[in-house]
Formats: structure tokens, C-alpha cells, sequence
């Protein structure tokens, strides 16, 4: 609170303007193209998982060829394993996380607290030319002898040893998390940091956008339990290199025994973090945007932000429940449960708040806000069916079917995805001083809509009905060939939402270039990115602002400016 | 980018301190993981070290946790030296460097001796937990080393205020380091 930076001039060169800024709104920029390529990439291969899935043995169209030439464009099995492993490993760390997490942290944080840059600038380079050496770990993986890792996006045991996957490839796998666990850690110990020392005078942490908040404590548990993942993958990697037997057991293991269920402890305690540490961000934004365009105040915005906090905390205490499955003492599972079920107290007031917000509101049905209603249904069905997987009775059921897949896609994938829509729509105006069309931006929103659904709702379906997931073809088993209709449809729903993201792609590049000018503060809000011209000045702020009011002061009988809505840096109208 | 303090009667901490203090919370999870493997590995045999192992010669790693010990004691006085005495500041930077080169050359002498007496990485848990924790806290302490040798230019910069906090956060990580091997002496070669 009583930190800021110095006025500082703009750089000039090409380079020290576009690669190595140290200018927070570029990194940000920088982390966005990043997630966005990767995303490309990783949306393509769910393309080819679900050919698969739905025409088992049939030639993927048109590219098949190209890519799988030795088996006339059919996807091998090998490549299938391939396939869904990174198409886990880039969408949760190289798209969602830089889109999310580094692109509007980086972006936003600074803009929304009223700082003139992150508390150390050179630091948050590096998090993300690093961000981009772990990439190219990940993509070179792909071209090595046996091709990438193929034990899954968890990595577990014996299937990530050497004798599951013999190969570089997982190697280079476990090196690319590696160094992006210390981009990232690096990128959270900056953005705590900047919460704590740079918010602007008068700013207190309830004063805070709610968007802050999510991605502050996203931060923290980012700082907290990367390192345990790191640990994780550096003895895997020990293994795999230097012939250790962290994780060899029973014959694997030429003398002596080490415990693969080992790994899942490891992997888990970051795990289940993890997914929180993913949602944190869009629930933040949702949490502002419904009351934005709402026209009303965040109902029991403080309570919202306690719960965010509270979800944090016990978030690292839940990790059995994915292990349920392992042989755990019945008094850890259910002490597991237990303590599972104890998060839908917060969880289900955060959900009511939203609802509250909502209520009676003057609802604008701008593109933000269509998304973050998205948010809000879909992260509620993916809410309920995790109480069925955190259930132990039920998820002896249920584990390791499409069930599962249905449930995470719908919390992460759906939820994620949607919010992170909702703020490229709202900050593109700030980003780049032009509006995207709306038109196309509520198409795009009901294509995507329409296609998830379908394509989650089916996982839950199929899962629901013994299909276990990462199978190459689990038609073999006769009692799923029923279901190969339903996996068409989900197919068939998913090359919709595919084709639905089209409009978005060129909304986006036409509105770069050619999109109507934006307005000064086209949403009509109050917070204080919206003090300063868009695209912001290269120090963002001229002077440093002074808060008086927090930031969802909206529908103020009391208000006799001709707005209904206030800055934060205006005095609360009484 | 000067950072410029926006309300000096505030005593609110700087921000390098605070992030020094969640990069340290980083390292602890790093090696409290490290811990947690290990306990879980060993309290699934019936004894430790188990069957057909011998335990490990003390005589390398006692040299090891002397000289660390000594270290983080030099290194200690030279913190308190810095600003006053040149001279003998000087020396105690030194020693603490060459401490902490000694404690490589003994931790590579303990690596040859497992190595030499049947206790390599592939025999099993055993060795794989004492060789592949102490490779990693090795590799910490060489970054210690050249952060060490960061604080070098200590003469002409005493007074400054950002080359203070160095002074302080390395001191911190060295220190961190050393209490890491004390709980990885004990917990691995003692008991
Ligand atoms: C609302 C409360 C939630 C509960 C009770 C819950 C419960 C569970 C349980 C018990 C599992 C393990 C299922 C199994 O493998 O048998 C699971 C899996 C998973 N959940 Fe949740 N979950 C919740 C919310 C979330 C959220 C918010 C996210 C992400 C943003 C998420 C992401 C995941 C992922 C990624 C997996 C599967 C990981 C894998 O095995 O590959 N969950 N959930
Ligand atoms: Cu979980």
C-alpha cells in the first residue's frame, strides 16, 4: 500500500519494446498469443482423441494421411496415448495457466490496483521467456525417436518409468514442467508481492476487485505447492535418468523397492491445489463481471472474497479423494470425504452470492456478461457431480471413467474457458483501444455453449455407463458398443464447438486491426483501469490514483452525477 | 524503475523482503516434498536400512555438516562485519566461499564411497534417497556459492540500500541450506 514505481521512459527498439519488455501490459500481452497457440494446438489434438473415440479404426479426414502415413491415417495406439496426454499437459499448463494466470495477471493487476508496473519487472520477463523455454521442452519432445510422453497428464507410475515409456520423450516432459514450475512460481511470487506493497493509497484488500483477489490467491497457492510438483517430477526424472527407484516397484525394481503410489501423493498434494489454483482467476472475474453488468453492488462481495479464501485453504487438504481408489485405509478415505464435502460450504457461498448479485439486477447482456453467466451454469453442474466423485461409495464407481472426464472438463475446461472469454471480450477495449463486434462475440458464445455441453454432458453419459477413459478403443469390451452413438454425438458436438471458435479467431484479429475505436469506459464501470485512456500510457498512471470507494459502486440512489455507477477514486456518494 | 516508498512514516515491510519470504515458503515445499518421499519409503520397511544394506560411513558426512556448520557461522559474521570492518570482513566472505566449496568435495567424496561400497543409485531406496537429496541440496548449495560471490563487491557498496538486502537474503538462503542438511544428517545417517 505504500509502494509505487517511478515515472519511467518508454523503451524504443523493436526488441526491447515487443521480447524483452519489462512492461507488465506486454508480458501480459505476451502470455495471451502464447496461451493462444497453445490452445490451437491442443484443441486440435482433442480433435483427433475424438475421431478416435467415435470412429475407431476409420482414417482421420483429410489430414490423416499427412500425419500418420505408415497406417493410412488412422491414429495409432501409441499416438492416441500421445494425444491425450498432451492435449492434458498444454490445456491446463500451457494455454489455460498463461491465459489466465499470466496474461491477466500480468495484465490486470497492476491496471486494477493502480500501479505503475509488477514489484519487479525484470523478474516477470524472465517468468516468461522461461514460460517459453518450457514450451519448446514440450513441442521438441514430440519429434524425439518414440515420440512425446504417453503416460498421461498425471504421469503416474509405472507408466512414466522407463518401463512404461522408454523414450526421451517423457524425460523432456518432466524437465518442460519442470522449468515451468519456476516460471511460474516466479511469475506468483511477484504477483503476491504486488498485492501487498503496490496497491494504490486508500486501497484496502476489501477495496480490491474481486478479480484481484482470485488471481492473488491463485498466486499463493501457485507459490506454495508448484515446488511439490517440482520435487514430484525431478526424482521421476531421477529415475528415468540416473536409475534410481523412487518409483519402481515389485519387478521393476532390480533390488530393493520404492512405491509408485508415491508419485500420487506428490502429484496430488500439488494436484488438487492445482485445480483450484486454475479456477481462482475466472471466479474472480465472474464475481466482478456479474456485478458490472448487473448494475449492482457484488452481493456480499466480502463474503465472496472470505469464501474464495477460505476454498484456498482447505483446497490443500482434500488431495485423497483422487486416490480413493489405491487401497487407502477406509479411516483416510473417509476422513478425505469428509473433509471434500467440507468445501461445498464456501463453495455454495460464493454460488449464492453470485445468484444474489444477479437478483432484481438490470442485466446487460453484453458479450462479458453472457460468458459469465456461462461460468456460473456450468461450473454448477461441474461443482455437483464432484460431490459424486469425492463420495467414496459412489467413486469406486466412478473412478477413471468419463465420468471423471466429464466432471474436471466441466469445472476446468468449461468454466475456465468461458472466463477466460469473458475477459478477452471485456479487456480487449483496454488492451488494444478497440471493441470486438458483439454480433459475432454472442454467436461465438452460443456455438460454444451449445457444443460443450454437448460434448461434457455426453462424458458424464458415457462415463456414467462403465466407459473408462483412455481407452483407445473401448468398443472391444462388448457392453460399451452401445454407446458408440452416444460418442458420435459427443464427437459431432465437439467439431461444432471446434467450428464455433472460428468467429472468436476472426472477431479477434479484424477487431485488432479494424474494430470500432473504444470508448473511454465502454462498459460503464468504475474500477481504476478505467481512470486511463485505452491502450494505457507505458507507465499506466500519470499520478498515482487515491481510492475512496470500492470497486462495485453501482445504482447509488444517492448519486448525482448522471451515472449510475462511480469510480473508485470518487468520494461514496452519501 | 526506482521503487519509491509512497509513505515513509508507514513501517510496512519492503517489498524485496516480502518476496524473499515467499520465495523461501517455495524452497520449503521443495524439500518438505523431499522429506515427505522419503519418510513414506521408509516407513514402509520393516527396518532401515532395509535387508542387506549397511549403513553409511559417518565419517564423510560428519565433515560435511563441520563445515557447513562453520560456514553459516562465518558467513554470519560477516553480516555483522560488512559495514565496520573491511579488512576482516573480507576474510570471513572468503571462508565461507571455500567452506562451501569444501562441503561439495566432501559431499562428492560421500557419493564415491556409496558408490565404491555397493550402495549406488540403482541398489535401491536406500541409496536413492541419500544420493539423490543430497544431489539436489548440493545443486542449492552451488547456487548459494555464486550468490555468495554476488556479495564480493561488498567494499564499495556498504551503504547501499538495495545491497543490503542482498547481504540479508543470502544470508537467509545459506542459512536455510545449512539447517536442510542438518535435518537430512540426522534424519539420514543418524538415526
Ligand atoms: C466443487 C467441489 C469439487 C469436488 C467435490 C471435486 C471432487 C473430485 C473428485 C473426488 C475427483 C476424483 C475422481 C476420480 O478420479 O475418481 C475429482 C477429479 C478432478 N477434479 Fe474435481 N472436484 C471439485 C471441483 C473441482 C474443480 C473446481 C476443478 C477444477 C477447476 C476440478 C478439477 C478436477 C480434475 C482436473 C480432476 C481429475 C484429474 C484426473 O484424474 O485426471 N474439480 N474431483
Ligand atoms: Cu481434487
Amino acid at each position: 500500500m505504500t509502494y509505487a514505481h517511478g515515472k519511467h521512459a518508454a523503451p524504443t527498439t523493436f526488441l526491447s519494446k515487443y521480447v524483452f519488455s519489462y512492461d507488465h501490459k506486454v508480458i501480459g500481452k505476451q502470455f495471451l498469443w502464447y496461451g493462444i497457440f497453445f490452445l490451437g494446438i491442443g484443441g486440435m489434438m482433442a480433435l483427433l482423441i475424438r475421431w478416435t473415440l467415435a470412429f475407431p479404426g476409420e482414417a482421420f479426414p483429410v489430414l490423416g494421411n499427412l500425419l500418420f502415413p505408415h497406417t493410412n491415417g488412422i491414429v495409432p495406439p501409441d499416438t492416441y496415448s500421445m494425444l491425450f496426454t498432451l492435449h492434458g499437459t498444454i490445456m491446463i499448463f500451457f494455454a489455460i495457466t498463461p491465459i489466465l494466470i499470466g496474461a491477466f495477471g500480468n495484465y490486470c493487476i497492476p491496471l486494477m490496483i493502480g500501479a505503475r508496473d509488477m514489484a519487479f519487472p525484470i523478474f516477470n520477463m524472465l517468468s516468461f521467456h522461461i514460460a517459453v523455454l518450457s514450451g519448446a521442452l514440450l513441442l521438441g519432445s514430440l519429434f524425439t525417436p518414440l515420440g512425446g510422453a504417453a503416460g498421461g497428464w498425471t504421469s503416474y507410475p509405472t507408466l512414466s518409468t522407463l518401463v512404461g515409456s522408454p523414450g526421451a520423450g517423457q524425460t523432456l516432459w518432466c524437465l518442460s514442467i519442470f522449468v515451468l514450475g519456476v516460471s511460474s512460481t516466479m511469475g506468483a511470487v511477484n504477483y503476491i508481492t504486488t498485492v501487498i506493497c503496490f496497491r494504490a493509497p486508500g486501497m484496502g484488500y476489501f477495496d480490491m476487485p474481486l478479480t484481484i483477489w482470485g488471481l492473488w490467491l491463485t498466486a499463493i497457492l501457485n507459490a506454495i505447492f508448484l515446488p511439490v510438483l517440482g520435487a514430484g517430477v525431478i526424482l521421476l526424472t531421477f529415475d528415468r535418468v540416473f536409475g534410481t527407484t523412487f518409483f519402481l516397484a515389485g519387478a521393476a525394481a532390480t533390488s530393493g523397492s520404492g512405491d509408485p503410489i508415491l508419485f500420487q501423493h506428490v502429484f496430488w498434494i500439488f494436484g488438487h491445489p492445482e485445480v483450484y489454483i486454475l479456477i481462482l482467476p475466472a471466479w474472480g472475474m465472474v464475481s466482478d463481471f456479474l456485478s458490472f453488468f448487473a448494475r449492482k453492488p457484488a452481493f456480499g462481495a466480502k463474503a465472496t472474497a472470505l469464501s474464495m479464501t477460505t476454498i484456498t485453504i482447505l483446497s490443500t487438504l482434500v488431495y485423497g479423494h483422487h486416490m480413493f481408489t489405491t487401497q487407502m485405509s477406509p479411516l483416510l478415505t473417509q476422513t478425505f470425504m469428509t473433509l471434500t464435502m467440507t468445501i461445498s460450504i464456501p463453495s455454495a457461498i460464493l454460488f449464492a452470492n453470485w445468484l444474489g448479485t444477479l437478483y432484481k439486477g438490470s442485466i446487460r447482456f453484453h458479450s462479458p456478461m453472457l460468458f459469465s453467466m456461462g461460468v456460473v451454469f456450468v461450473f454448477g453442474l461441474g461443482g455437483l457431480t464432484g460431490l459424486y466423485l469425492g463420495t467414496v461409495s459412489t467413486d469406486l464407481y466412478l473412478h477413471d471413467t468419463y465420468f471423471v472426464v466429464g466432471h474436471f472438463h466441466y469445472t476446468m475446461a468449461a468454466s475456465v474457458l468461458l472466463g477466460g472469454y469473458a475477459g478477452t471480450y471485456f479487456w480487449f477495449p483496454k488492451m488494444f483501444g478497440r471493441m470486438m463486434d458483439e454480433k459475432l462475440a454472442k454467436i461465438h458464445f452460443w456455438i460454444t455453449m451449445v457444443g460443450l455441453n454437448g460434448v461434457f454432458m455426453g462424458m458424464m453419459v458415457v462415463g456414467f455407463a462403465g466407459m473408462h477413459r483412455r481407452l483407445y478403443n473401448p468398443f472391444v469390451y462388448e457392453f460399451l458398443e452401445k454407446l458408440i452413438p452416444m460418442n458420435k454425438f459427443i464427437t459431432y458436438s465437439a467439431l461444432l464447438m471446434g467450428v464455433g471458435q472460428l468467429p472468436f479467431v476472426w472477431n479477434f484479429v479484424y477487431s485488432l486491426y479494424k474494430g470500432k475505436k473504444a470508448p473511454a469506459n465502454p462498459w460503464e464501470v468504475g474500477t481504476l483501469e478505467w481512470t486511463i485512456p485505452s491502450p494505457p500510457i507505458h507507465y499506466n498512471f500519470e499520478e498515482i490514483p487515491t481510492v475512496k470507494c470500492g470497486p462495485h459502486e453501482f445504482g447509488n440512489p444517492k448519486l448525482d452525477n448522471g451515472r449510475d455507477f462511480q469510480y473508485q477514486t470518487e468520494e461514496l456518494a452519501k | 524503475m526506482t521503487i519509491k516508498s509512497m509513505n515513509i512514516n508507514e513501517t510496512m515491510k519492503h517489498p524485496k523482503e516480502i518476496a524473499f519470504t515467499i520465495l523461501m515458503v517455495s524452497w520449503v515445499m521443495l524439500f518438505a516434498a523431499l522429506f515427505l518421499a522419503y519418510a513414506l519409503l521408509r516407513f514402509k520397511e520393516s527396518q532401515w536400512p532395509p535387508m542387506g544394506f549397511e549403513e553409511v560411513s559417518l565419517y564423510w558426512p560428519i565433515i560435511s555438516t563441520v563445515l557447513v556448520v562453520i560456514s553459516s557461522y562465518t558467513l554470519y559474521l560477516f553480516s555483522k562485519n560488512y559495514k565496520s570492518n573491511v579488512s576482516k570482513s573480507k576474510k570471513y566472505l572468503y571462508s565461507t566461499i571455500l567452506l562451501g566449496i569444501g562441503f561439495l568435495v566432501s559431499q562428492k567424496m560421500l557419493w564415491n564411497e556409496m558408490n565404491s561400497t555397493g550402495l549406488d543409485v540403482g541398489s535401491g531406496t536406500f541409496a536413492s534417497i541419500i544420493q539423490a537429496f543430497s544431489w539436489i541440496h548440493a545443486a542449492h548449495i552451488f547456487m548459494g556459492i555464486i550468490a555468495l560471490c554476488w556479495l564480493l563487491s561488498f567494499k564499495t557498496k556498504a551503504n547501499d540500500t538495495n545491497f543490503n538486502f542482498r547481504v540479508i537474503h543470502v544470508s537467509k538462503f545459506w542459512h536455510f541450506l545449512d539447517i536442510v542438511w542438518l535435518l537430512m544428517f540426522v534424519t539420514m545417517f543418524l538415526i
